[in-house]
């Protein structure tokens, strides 16, 4: 205690000096506790809303196949030894209509069931209703959670109009649902319905999503849970919810390590700001270490008294950095869930963030190391120096040669780092990729030298000698000079590395996706799933026959965009006009596809897969795929394989809609694309088609590249949250170089002073201080350029697969990359001004006496 | 004989109300070309202030510092600081060589200031160091290799870059052994001899001051006794003729 008390004596009438080391390390710890908060709040939220869902069940029961289950099999499930409670619960996705249009999950539960009442009755208290009898007579009864109710400002007895799979329709509001838990599953936005009403509003009368079980209390739940499986037809699946949540976990640790990487991003370049900071403020203490290092105190306690400031500095900045961290955690939840919305094609409600510990904790301990990590090094440095040489020279630093160690790991450490980007395609990816980026990025730091003095010549011969002497000094010991680079290159690189992936994942995305959906017009609903928009609800099948029928219409090619779980797979399922005419797409198959494979698919006698598919279950072309469907298991023959981004990890069937129809018993579809007739303004169909859907239909008729644009936006939307990186990056670079520029202009006022007495002019010192930020920014951003790059590629080939499940084709965006680093350059620049000033407003006589 | 640099009834005070310091007061002093002139006393007397003000680094409180025949009160940053470049050299008592710098860039930068780069700047240098007597083989290195001696010569070096008119010197053997330091001021000497350039030197080295053909001593901001020969036209007429500072304006 008595330690931090002088710690805290040494570092008061330091506290402004220290105030941007405790502003970056606190805006570091507020951004890692923002994405540790969200992403917490995000999870639970998932893991909330399947508890909900299941009630107090235990065992699951599900169609393998994904979709519906027939609803009689309730009375099939009670019927097996060891079942206690058992109910069917429909769940399905409605729009409310409004100022703000808002899908909610509706759940349907039979009313009249008592296992379902004493399932999911406990958990969720029913407020306010009017008369039951009413709410169940009623189709258009619902009831709200009181969240989304107050959202809309609705009470018990208002109407709202709403679209569902069967078309637009009334619901009146009966009762509103008083529990914190279903609340807060979903966001709130969660509408109850008696089942039967709610098999109408979705158009899958007599079917269940799920029957949700609870074990006989004497009862071992996997032993019931076997004889269910025995028990019940092939397509269904039984599953306990423990693994349900278990198996949630394990596919969101792949996404919350790229989220904990960018967290951990954000606080490295904070511990490079902050040791630039500390080592200024080490460095003007210097002399009075030197004097209490004569006096008798050893290195170690110095260097232990100097980690105590850094530990105070640390509380601080975390005391700042939380409050602000859980406010930054409200403002990053949305784009966060958008992208978990993209990566797990599910809607994930964006809700308040709560204040948890443990993401607090963890950004807390991570600032106060963070601190410390940065301070480590000024202080050996600081306490490495000879007491004499201390007492004699004060703070002046004259160049060390390079020693043999540090000469070894200059050239060294590149030639590994190079070395270990050769071999990357022979080494196993994940942990390498780390090693990699590590590695490429640490390289980068060790190249900043001999480029600082390259640029010296050219900035001397642009900006006139002022300028070269200033880069020329500044390239013999550029430790300071190194700082700021170091911050700049790694401030530069990273805003490179994620907005390449971005565009990479956008591009590549978008061009996989539009090659095989080309056509003049689009038709799908005007409602957007998920937070993203990164998919549409389905329509009703319908529709096609409607716009068929439209003056002006050559052709309607239908699609339905599904996933079913056995095997785990996403289903895109085509008219076959789609498959038979270029104008609808290009169908590029992979080598080897059986003769006629296209026609064949479309006849409905064959299927496609894609790479993905074809690797996950080892599937060969001419084969047979074994898959569960509603209607019982099928064969299909695998006619050929193509390269696309699948609808979800494991792969895509692409097959007839004739099929899907027919195995799947789905007769909605996604989206509907139409080729105008020859004479026809494409114009001119688009409004024929929308007056013939009419009001009945919330459909939008959009071109296709209004669709290729939307897709591209809904992936921006996903990575929304690297923009708001990226503009924290670019400040932070801004103090940072201004900081360090700052510290380098404090370290040389001597030499300043001398410059001046010897006749260099204000406007020259202030040329030269400028022309050394524009060469660290120029070495800075241009390496940054390449550490960017490359370590987004090292990401790309290292994490991607595991986060998406797929190969992301990397696809350099140099135009990102130069004016990222243009960017990066102004920042220093910019940073520099007040520096530059104060340099050339130094006193030389003053200048000349500091020591 | 003219006139390079005069001081009227100078003061300077550094603080304000009851903090206020005078480091000197009243001085007049006036040096002529070809001059060298020893400022010697105690710490503290005013020997660097009187040095700073003759280098346009310090203003005075009151009082005028005429160098070159200009007042510097009245001369612009830009002015003040072509003054320095081209009229005057400096040698620091702690050489302020710019460490990152070779000895070669140290003398050579100043030449660049002066639009003297490339091949005629490395033969000018290359001049300049020989005539200071640093061998070749320290012309690549940086200060810190160099022994004390050596890394005054570079300064010395550096100020006659510019073939100045008049050589202020703080305490330029201060930091040397009495060899080296013999040695820097046989090398003032010859600079005043050979090229007629006037020198202030500030120093509290009595052996020092013996170098100079008037010393001047300080105590408490005053001079106090003045000793040697002085020039005949500062005798003669306060209108003495001035060594104009050609400004670049002019």
């Amino acid at each position: 205690m008595n330690r931090l008390l002088l710690a805290w004596s040494q570092i008061r009438p330091q506290l402004g000096q220290l105030l941007i080391a405790v502003a970056t390390i606190a805006l570091g710890v507020a951004l890692a506790a923002a994405i540790l908060l969200a992403n917490a709040s995000l999870v639970r939220s998932f893991e909330e809303s399947i508890d909900v869902l299941a009630g107090r069940a235990e065992l699951q029961v599900t169609a393998l196949a994904g979709g519906p289950l027939e609803e009689g099999l309730v009375e099939r499930v009670r019927t097996v030894a060891g079942v206690g409670e058992a109910a069917a619960l429909l769940l399905g996705t409605a729009y409310l209509e409004g100022r703000e249009q808002v899908s909610v999950r509706v759940i349907g539960v039979d009313m009249l069931d008592e296992s379902a009442v004493r399932l999911y009755q406990a958990g969720a208290q029913v407020a306010a209703m009017e008369d039951p009898l009413i709410f169940l007579n009623r189709p258009d009864s619902v009831l709200f959670t009181r969240a989304l109710a107050s959202q809309r400002g609705l009470e018990v007895g208002d109407t709202l109009g709403v679209e569902l799979p069967i078309g637009r329709e009334v619901w009146t509001l009966r009762g509103i649902i008083d529990d914190d838990a279903v609340s807060r599953a979903f966001g709130g936005r969660l509408v109850v319905m008696d089942l039967f009403s709610a098999q109408s509003a979705l158009g899958v009368p007599g079917a269940a999503t799920q029957i949700d079980v609870k074990v006989l209390p004497d009862h071992d739940v996997t032993e019931v849970g076997s004889r269910l499986r025995e028990s019940l037809p092939e397509h269904v699946a039984v599953e306990l919810l423990a693994d349900r949540r278990a198996q949630l976990a394990g596919s969101l640790t792949a996404f919350q390590l790229v989220i904990d990487l960018i967290g951990a991003m954000a606080l490295l370049l904070a511990v490079l700001v902050t040791a630039n900071r500390l080592s200024t403020v080490y460095q003007e203490r210097l002399w009075e270490m030197g004097v209490m290092r004569a006096l008798g105190i050893s290195r170690f306690k110095l260097v232990r008294d100097l980690l105590a400031e850094a530990f105070l500095v640390s509380l601080l900045a975390v005391g700042i950095g939380l409050p602000l961290g859980f406010l930054f955690a409200q403002i990053l939840v949305a784009p966060v869930a958008d992208t978990m919305s993209l990566n797990f094609k599910e809607a994930i409600a964006t809700t308040w963030v709560a204040p948890r510990p443990l993401p607090l904790l963890v950004a807390g301990l991570a600032g106060v190391l963070s601190a410390l990590l940065a301070a480590l090094s000024p202080a050996v440095q600081a306490v490495r120096r000879s007491v004499v040489s201390v007492l004699a020279k004060g703070r002046r630093r004259d160049p060390q040669p390079d020693s043999p160690a540090k000469r070894y790991v200059r050239l060294g450490l590149p030639i590994l780092a190079l070395a270990v980007w050769l071999l990357r395609p022979f080494l196993p990816q994940g942990a390498l990729a780390a090693v990699a980026m590590f590695l490429i990025a640490a390289a980068g730091a060790l190249l900043l030298t001999p480029i600082l003095r390259g640029v010296a010549g050219p900035i001397g011969w642009l900006f006139g000698i002022s300028a070269q002497i200033g880069v020329e000094d500044q390239s013999r010991t550029p430790s300071r000079a190194l700082g700021a680079a170091a911050v700049l290159m790694a401030g530069v690189a990273i805003p490179i590395w994620m907005v390449g992936v971005t565009e990479s994942f956008q591009e590549y995305v978008v061009d996989a996706v539009m090659k095989i959906r080309r056509g003049d017009l689009v038709v799908e609903s005007q409602f957007e799933l998920g937070a993203t928009g990164a998919g549409r609800p389905s329509v009703s099948g319908e529709v096609v026959d409607i716009i068929a029928r439209t003056p002006g219409v050559d052709a309607v090619g239908a699609a339905v965009i599904a996933k079913s779980m056995s095997p785990k797979m996403g289903i895109l399922a085509l008219d076959p006009v789609r498959l038979r005419r270029a104008e609808f797409g290009d169908w590029a198959l992979e080598p080897g596809a059986l003769p006629g494979a296209l026609e064949r698919v479309a006849a409905g006698e064959a299927i496609l897969v894609d790479t993905n598919l074809q690797a996950t279950y080892d599937l060969e072309v001419g084969g047979p795929f074994r898959v569960l469907t509603p209607s019982g298991a099928a064969e299909l023959l695998v006619a050929g394989v193509i390269r696309t981004v699948p609808i979800i990890p494991s792969g895509d069937v692409i097959l007839s809609r004739e099929v899907y129809r027919r195995l799947w018993r789905d007769e909605t579809i996604t989206r509907a694309f139409v080729l105008v007739g020859a004479g026809h303004a494409i114009h001119d169909v688009r409004g024929r088609i929308a007056d013939r859907l009419g009001d009945r239909y919330r459909l939008d008729v959009k071109s296709v590249d209004d669709l290729s644009e939307w897709f591209s936006a809904a992936v921006w939307a996903a990575f929304s949250f690297v923009r708001v990186l990226v503009l924290l990056t670019l400040v932070v670079v801004l103090v940072g170089c201004g900081d360090a520029l700052a510290a380098n202009v404090l370290e040389r006022t001597r030499e300043l002073g001398s410059m001046r007495a010897l006749g260099m002019s204000r406007r020259q010192i202030r040329v030269m201080v400028l022309a050394q930020a524009l060469a660290i920014g120029l070495a800075g951003s241009g390496l940054a350029i390449l550490v960017g790059l490359a370590m987004a590629v090292a990401f790309t080939e290292g994490f991607t697969p595991a986060v998406l499940g797929w190969e992301l084709e990397f696809r350099p965006s140099l135009g990102i990359a130069f004016l990222g680093a243009a960017l990066g350059t102004l920042s220093c620049v910019l940073g520099a001004l007040v520096p530059a000033e104060r340099a050339a407003r130094l006193s030389p006589a003053v200048a000349l006496r500091y020591e | 004989m003219s006139l390079v640099v005069e001081l009227e009834n100078v003061t300077k005070e550094y603080g304000s109300g009851v903090a206020v310091s005078r480091s000197l007061a009243d001085v007049s002093l006036r040096v002529e070309e070809g001059e060298f002139v020893s400022i010697m006393g105690p710490s503290g007397c005013g020997k660097s202030t009187l040095l700073n003000l003759v280098a346009g680094l310090e203003l005075p409180s009151s009082g005028r510092v005429l160098v070159g025949g200009d007042d510097l009160a009245r001369m612009s940053d830009r002015e003040l600081s072509d003054l320095r470049l081209r009229y005057l050299g400096f040698i620091f008592q702690s050489f302020n060589l710019l460490p990152r710098l070779t000895v070669e860039q140290n003398v050579s930068w100043r030449l660049g200031l002066i639009g003297v780069t490339g091949r005629l700047a490395r033969d000018r240098t290359a001049a300049l160091l020989e005539g200071v007597g640093v061998p070749p083989t320290a012309w690549t290195r940086h200060p810190s290799e160099l022994s004390g001696g050596e890394q005054q010569r570079v300064a010395a070096a550096r100020a006659l870059a510019t073939e100045p008119k008049l050589l202020l010197a703080d305490e330029p053997t201060g930091n040397l052994d009495s060899q080296s330091g013999r040695m820097i001021l046989d090398l003032l000497r010859s600079m005043n001899e050979k090229r007629n350039m006037s020198v202030v030197m500030v120093t509290h080295d009595t052996y020092a001051g013996t170098y100079g053909h008037r010393t001047v001593r300080l105590k408490d901001g005053r001079i106090v006794r003045q000793a040697g020969e002085m020039a005949p036209s500062v005798e003669r007429s306060e209108e003495g003729q001035v060594v104009p500072f050609r400004r670049r304006s002019d």
